[in-house]
Formats: structure tokens, sequence, C-alpha cells
């Protein structure tokens, strides 16, 4: 049996290297792509400001203090999805058996493929660069965790490959799913790289890490039997949820009701269009102190409607908010197919009028048709003063 | 400074093995020759398609210019400043 070949396509600096092609003039400048209002997150940052001490995640004004020189501008996701659809086109030309990951990457399983994986890797990175001008980084390895760790080494514009041997000597927070707090707590006790951890027994790093120390003990010697999932065939979603940042901190129901408002009607519509009800519906909120809460309710009967959603999620917020809110969420979780649903003896109208707003949006567009509600006192977003186009999205 | 224009524009342009290639427009009284498309995606809104370009003409002018598929025309979004 042939060993395993898996590439990990990584897009550099994605949503700024967009940004850049839509902006000629922008080129060599360090651009940052953030949220629409200034206490957002920046959402990707090009090399050069990198080079400023700008990352991906960090809030918007510091990114400002940091970096005054740069050109910040907001993202456009129609853009970098659109770019999305072409580059998987690209990778689907080579194997079939592509797993999105993200907006930015994708694994690649290439087992038993005529050419090298050396070979392919070159390829990709020069069709993706022919067809789009912008520059993937491939991570080549025998499993998923190693070619994703792989593309990381490489950046940017790079190939690499790893292999368990090969792996040792990088920094313990290198391996994937090992994040900023584990990677303190590692260093606490002087493991600082990937040999270190292997000295470690399973046993061990199970009292200090609990069930995810056992996953880490098979993680830290590259072994990772997770299969590559082609798309089409990802397995359903757990739960379908949005989030809402106010631009300034509310408290009264007036003020948050028409973002509850609006957060219901898109997580009801996903759901519908992914073909999904949900039993058990989650209000999270963001105090001033950025900590997040949830509560959550279940419901006795399935549903993908905007007013259920609504009423239950206004219902746990009245309960909840007690002091300024940051920002609020709704989540529909522990969803069954459509199909799986029990019929009502006396239906309502609202599935009818779903049925409706749906197929108006289909057809003339996502902003063509709302609730009253959401137009009526949602506060406007303080903007930052953008260089490039558009209005939030 | 990005200048807003969203207005209709003539645009001579390929349509060819379904994709679409501006040539070149006219706008302000002039004829803007395109050199380059720097940047070229797609947007949904509802059940029609629009193609975005962003492109070099040979006065080194950076224009959006965009297909819209619902009214079949070419509509000039934006215009680039020297800074943009």
């Amino acid at each position: 049996m042939a060993h395993r070949a898996v590439l990990h396509v990584d897009m550099d600096a994605y949503f700024a290297s967009v940004e850049v092609l839509a902006h000629p003039r922008w080129k060599g400048k360090p651009v940052v792509v953030a949220g629409p209002s200034l206490r957002s997150v920046v959402s990707a940052c090009s090399y050069e400001a990198k080079r400023l001490g700008v990352r991906s995640g960090m809030p918007l004004v510091r990114a400002m203090r940091m970096a005054p020189e740069a050109i910040y501008t907001q993202g456009h996701l129609h853009s970098y999805a659109s770019y999305t659809r072409r580059i998987l086109r690209i990778l689907v030309g080579f194997t079939p058996l592509v797993e999105p990951v993200s907006i930015d990457e994708a694994f690649l399983d290439v087992t038993g493929a005529p050419s090298s994986p050396e070979e392919l890797a070159g390829k990709i990175q020069a069709s993706v660069l022919s067809e789009t001008r912008l520059w993937a980084s491939v991570g080549m390895g025998p499993n998923k965790l190693l070619a994703k760790m792989a593309s990381r080494g490489a950046k940017p514009r790079g190939i690499g490959r790893l292999t368990p041997d090969t792996m040792v000597d990088l920094p313990v927070d290198s391996i994937w799913g090992v994040g900023e707090e584990t990677g303190k707590l590692f260093r606490r006790f002087g493991i600082r790289t990937i040999a270190d951890l292997r000295v470690l027994s399973r046993r061990q790093l199970r009292a200090l890490l609990g069930r995810s120390g056992e996953v880490l003990y098979f993680l830290c010697r590259g072994v990772d039997p997770s299969p590559v999932v082609p798309g089409e065939e990802a397995p359903p979603p757990l739960s379908i949820g949005n989030e809402y940042t106010f631009p300034h901190d509310v408290r009264r129901p007036a003020e948050y009701l028409p973002a509850l408002s609006l957060l219901a009607q898109k997580v009801a519509r996903r759901a519908r269009d992914k073909g999904f009800r949900g039993f058990t519906v989650t209000f999270r909120y963001r105090l001033r102190d950025l900590s997040c809460h949830s509560r959550r309710r279940q419901l006795p009967r399935a549903t993908d409607q905007r007013g259920k959603i609504f009423t239950v999620a206004a219902g746990l917020a009245r309960e909840a908010v007690g002091s300024p809110v940051r920002l609020v969420g709704v989540k529909l979780s522990d969803l069954v197919p459509e199909r799986a649903r029990q019929l009502e003896l006396f239906p309502g109208g609202g599935e009818r009028v779903s049925a409706v707003v749906d197929a108006i949006r289909r057809k003339y567009g996502e902003a063509s048709i709302t609730c009253g509600r959401t137009m009526v006192g949602l506060p406007d977003r303080s903007r930052i003063p953008y260089h490039g186009r558009g209005t939030p999205a | 400074m990005v200048q807003e224009v969203s207005e209709p524009v003539e645009m001579v342009g390929h349509f060819r093995a379904g994709r679409v290639y501006p040539c070149r427009f006219r706008y302000g009284g002039r004829v803007h020759r395109i050199t380059s498309v720097s940047s070229c995606w797609e947007s949904r809104k509802g059940a029609y398609l629009s193609y975005h370009f962003v492109v070099r003409t040979t006065a080194d002018d950076v224009f959006e210019v965009r297909f819209d598929g619902r009214e079949m025309r070419w509509v000039l979004d934006y215009e680039y400043g020297d800074q943009d």
C-alpha cells in the first residue's frame, strides 16, 4: 500500500493580498483588513504590516497605534469568496479529494498520484499564482497534521515538507491545536520543543491536560489518522449561529432587540438554506470586561422560523442582561434534518411567510426583504476612515 | 481617495469561453483603454451574477467596473485616486 501523501494549501495573507490586487497602488505597502467598526479586530494583514508588528486577531485600535502609516480597509467577503471558488476549481483539477478547511486553506489527498508530492506542490503553487496572481504556501506530509505544520513553516511563498522525524525540533506550540495557553503551561515545565514533549508519557499528558493530553500524545509523534474529507461529504453542522458587535455598549432592550431580531432572521434563513431545524436556542453576550456568557433554552419542537428563535432569544436576553453588553449572539443547535420533522396538526402561517420571503430573497438578494423590527433602532456603526471601497456587507 | 461613480458606461469587451474581458470604455467624454485587469471577482444579488473588474488604463488611471448580469449593462463603480 502506498504511503499517504497529503498537501495543505494555505494562501499567504489572503484577504490583504486580494485587497492589494483590487488596489494596485497598495502593492508593497502595509495593508490591514479589519471589520467595519473601530472596536473590531484585524482580520488579516500584509507581510509589510506584519513587519510593523500587526497581527491577525489584534484589536484594530492597537494595530492603528502600532502602524499608523498602514492602509486600513474593511473586508470584502464576496470578493474573497469569489477568489476562493476559483482556487478550489484549480485544486480539484489536481485531485477530487479536496477538503476546504476555511476560506483560505484546503487539504488535498494526493496518495498514489502519478507525480511526486513535491512536483504537485510546485504545480499547484504555480497554477494558483498564474490564475489568480495570489501566492499560496504548500505543506507536504504523510497526514493532515504534518502537512498543515509544514505549510505554516514554509510561509510566505514556500513549499515545505515535514515527517515525524523532522518535526522534533519545532516549538511545542507549532502543533496544530496547541494554543497560547497550553504553550505557556508547557514552558512552565521547561517543555519547549516537540522532542521535549515526547519525553512525557501518555498518562502524564492526560494528568496535565485531560483527554486532549491523550490526543497530544499522538500528535507530537506525528500521528494523525484523520482522512481528507471532500467538501461535498463534509459532516452536517453542529450548530448555526451569528453574532453582532455594537458600536457602543448597550443595556436597554430597545437597544439590543433589533440586533437580536436581525440575528434570529439570519440564523433561521441559514438553517432553512441548509435544510435543518434546531431544538436549542442559545443567547450569547459579551460584557464590557470582554467576559462571555450564554443562556440556552430547549424547545419542545425543532424550528427554523425567525419568530420562534427571536421570541426565545429575546426572553433569554431579558433574563440575562443586567449590565451593558458589547456583543450579542444567537445560536441554533441540536439540529435535525428538515425532512425528519414532525408534521403539525394546526400549522401556522409563519412557514408560508418564510417560504415567500426565501423566494424573494433568492431572486432579488439578501437585502431585498427584512423584518421591520431590524430596521428600527439599530445603531449606525462607527466607521474607521477607510481608504478602500464600499460599505459593509 | 476612492470616488464613487456608479454610472452606466459604454464598454467594448469580449465574451470568450465563458469569461468576460473588458477592453475599453467611454467616461467623462474620453475613451479609456484598458491595459490590464488587476483583480476580478463575482458577486451575486439573488439570482443575478455581477462580474467586477479593477482595471488600469493607458493613462495609468485605476477604475472598478462591473458587468451587471441582471440589467445586462456595464457600470463604472469607482475611480481610484493616486493614493489608492
